[in-house]
């Protein structure tokens, strides 16, 4: 990068500490620290919710899978506005109503003391593991993009969220989020009108649609019901409405946002924010991902968006690489002319050449990166890399700082949220519950601001020792899969089931959760019809493959939970009352 | 309790974001009927 980009982004991190931090001595109680005094302007809040929900595996991961692929992702996001309205009608009010903290401190006066630390210490787990992955993913991917070390690069991210979360408290989270937020739109809409810029003269944005759309890479509704296929319709409608209710009604990065608004009203129409404005983003996310792949039909396209070199004694491997070099020129030059014919003459003819060339391409870029999984000796994938790589070598000097800067944001804003939650929750859900002294709010003050640092350096550690490993990130996800439905379920028999227990509450969401683990490592095999229970740490047989994906795990979990829940507790309250009768 | 002019105004948003989604879903279909022809 050159040294303008440099002082752009060294301005935009050095800026982001002073706004987190300058508000922190506002803050005199716990109640500042964790809740804004409960006063922050409903933009604020939802411009806060967007940017802690899209991290910077969103920003960059998206737009790499809509390259590789297609549009489907976008399909994942379709229940946001049906799950808001169902949130803004149950959980806010109740929230409010009850002038919590903590999301789990609710459950305490129904379910009783053990559900409220065994849903917080979930919470405390799932996203204490996941937060190493949100530091180190982005951090691997900008290390590239800087040229910089790694090590620095985790540390820089880890401790300025720590610095100015420790400091700023929510107000420093959300002030920053906003900020960060515009960073991001910013850099994205740039991107996006650079490569309409950068496009050849003779290709319009209508004839790069039409390029995509011969691939087949504007499909972003797929109306075919099945349970194995990651995005369809049904899954984005029916299935994503439990991990949204989830997600932002019950999990305490979210819930926080609005626990800090003035009144109920502004609470609700920050969660509305994110009803009107997920889908036509991650839309143009995606949609920038499918201009990317029509920029490299005419632009400088690399093999591989990250490339390893072989040891200069790998003789074998250095002259695979040359000569799938070479197939690739030839294959990107085929797929160039035949796309540029198409053009001039839409025919189904010419389609079906364009389309085989860039068959063609992509088997032999295929070819290259399994070249390179076979140098580094483990699993390799560039579909993050794309978007930076671009940006590197596309966008121009000064502007190439101000977008990576838009990509710390999207890291930044999330590890913020969920630090100060994870510390809202060590504190309020165990140290200040389980603790027989009132020390007084002071202490409770400087004890989250040591919380906020315990939870940055653990993460900041965790990112440090994680090797790229994909399923370590993939397995830390799936944790966080087994947790949402059933924890979705907890709070529908607090909220609807008047008859539910502390007792049948508790057995359900452990029921829950074995049943969604059940599920998740069910394996069939289409071709012999047999199905199969696989541990996590077994190999997958070949011609396995997943009976149930990830979304749908989040309504049998629910489910699980409501039934479970609702007919142990009857039942218990049956014995109760023969025991006593005897 | 909320006074029942914000509760009408409340529940005028609900149906404006329901219908928002259920739009959302059509722009998407009809994006992917429109643009997405891909050869087989």
């Amino acid at each position: 990068m050159h040294w303008i980009d440099w002082l752009v982004l060294t301005l935009f991190l050095t800026y982001t500490i002073w706004d987190g931090t300058r508000k922190g001595k506002e803050s005199t109680n716990i109640e500042g620290f964790f809740l804004a005094n409960r006063s922050m302007p409903w933009w604020a809040m939802g411009l806060s919710v967007m940017a802690t929900q899209a991290s910077a595996i969103t920003f960059i991961g998206t737009t790499g899978q809509a390259y590789v692929e297609d549009m489907r992702f976008v399909q994942t996001y379709l229940g946001i506005p049906f799950a808001m309205i169902i949130i803004c009608m149950t959980l806010v009010p109740f929230f409010h109503k009850m002038k919590n903290f903590s999301a789990y401190e609710v459950l305490e006066e129904r379910f009783g003391l053990s559900t409220r630390l065994f849903t917080s210490l979930l919470f405390l787990f799932s996203r204490g593991l996941a937060l190493g992955t949100v530091i180190a993913a982005p951090s691997y991917v900008l290390a590239l993009l800087l040229g910089f070390p790694l090590t620095p690069t985790i540390l820089i991210i880890g401790i300025t969220a720590t610095l100015y979360t420790m400091v700023g408290g929510i107000t420093g989270v959300i002030r920053t989020d906003v900020k960060q937020m515009a960073v991001m739109i910013f850099g994205l809409v740039f991107c996006f009108v650079w490569i309409g810029y950068q496009l050849p003269e003779d290709v319009s944005f209508s004839d790069s649609l039409y390029l995509a759309g011969t691939l087949g890479k504007l499909q972003a509704i797929d109306l075919n019901f099945d349970l194995s296929e990651k995005y369809n319709v049904w899954s984005g409608v029916i299935a994503a409405i439990f991990l949204m209710l989830s997600y932002f009604g019950t999990d305490q990065t979210q819930v926080q946002r609005y626990l800090t608004a003035k009144s109920l009203k502004d609470a609700r129409k920050s969660l509305l924010l994110t009803a009107y404005a997920k889908i036509p983003m991650q839309f143009f996310i995606l949609l920038l991902g499918v201009m990317l792949y029509v920029f490299y039909i005419f632009g400088p396209a690399p093999t591989t968006f990250r490339s390893v070199e072989p040891s200069a004694q790998d003789r074998q491997e250095i002259v695979a690489g040359e000569m799938l070099e070479q197939e690739f020129n030839a294959a990107y030059l085929e797929r160039k002319q035949t796309a540029k014919k198409l053009l001039d003459n839409r025919t189904t003819q010419n389609a079906r050449a364009f389309k085989e060339a860039d068959q063609y391409l992509n088997e032999v870029r295929q070819s290259e990166l399994e070249r390179q999984e076979r140098i580094t000796e483990s699993s390799l994938n560039d579909t993050n890399y794309i978007l930076p790589f671009f940006i590197l070598n596309e966008i121009p000097i000064g502007i190439i700082g101000l977008i990576v800067a838009g990509i710390f944001a999207a890291a930044l804003s999330s590890i913020d949220s969920e630090l100060n939650a994870l510390s809202t929750v060590s504190i309020v859900d165990w140290y200040k519950r389980l603790d027989s002294k009132d020390r007084g709010e002071a202490w409770y003050l400087k004890s989250s601001r040591l919380a906020t640092v315990l939870w940055g350096l653990l993460a900041t550690l965790a990112a440090l020792a994680l090797g790229e490993t994909r399923s370590i990130i993939e397995l830390v996800n799936k944790i966080g899969s087994y947790f949402y439905g059933s924890i979705l379920g907890i709070f529908i028999l607090l909220l609807w089931v008047k008859r539910a227990n502390g007792f049948g509450a508790f057995t359900g969401l452990i029921c829950g959760m074995s049943t969604v683990f059940i599920f998740d490592r069910l394996f069939d095999n289409p071709a012999t019809g047999t199905y199969q229970f696989i541990m996590p740490w077994n190999t997958i047989p070949e011609g396995f493959e997943k009976t149930i994906e990830y979304l749908w795990l989040n309504p049998i979990g629910t489910a699980v939970v409501v039934g479970v829940g609702l007919l142990l507790s009857i039942v218990w309250e049956k014995l109760k009352v023969m025991v006593n009768n005897e | 309790m909320e006074p029942s002019s914000e509760k009408d105004n409340q529940s005028k948003n609900y149906w404006i974001v329901f219908t928002l989604g259920i739009i959302y879903v059509l722009l998407l279909g009809l994006f992917t009927y429109l643009f997405n022809n891909p050869i087989t």
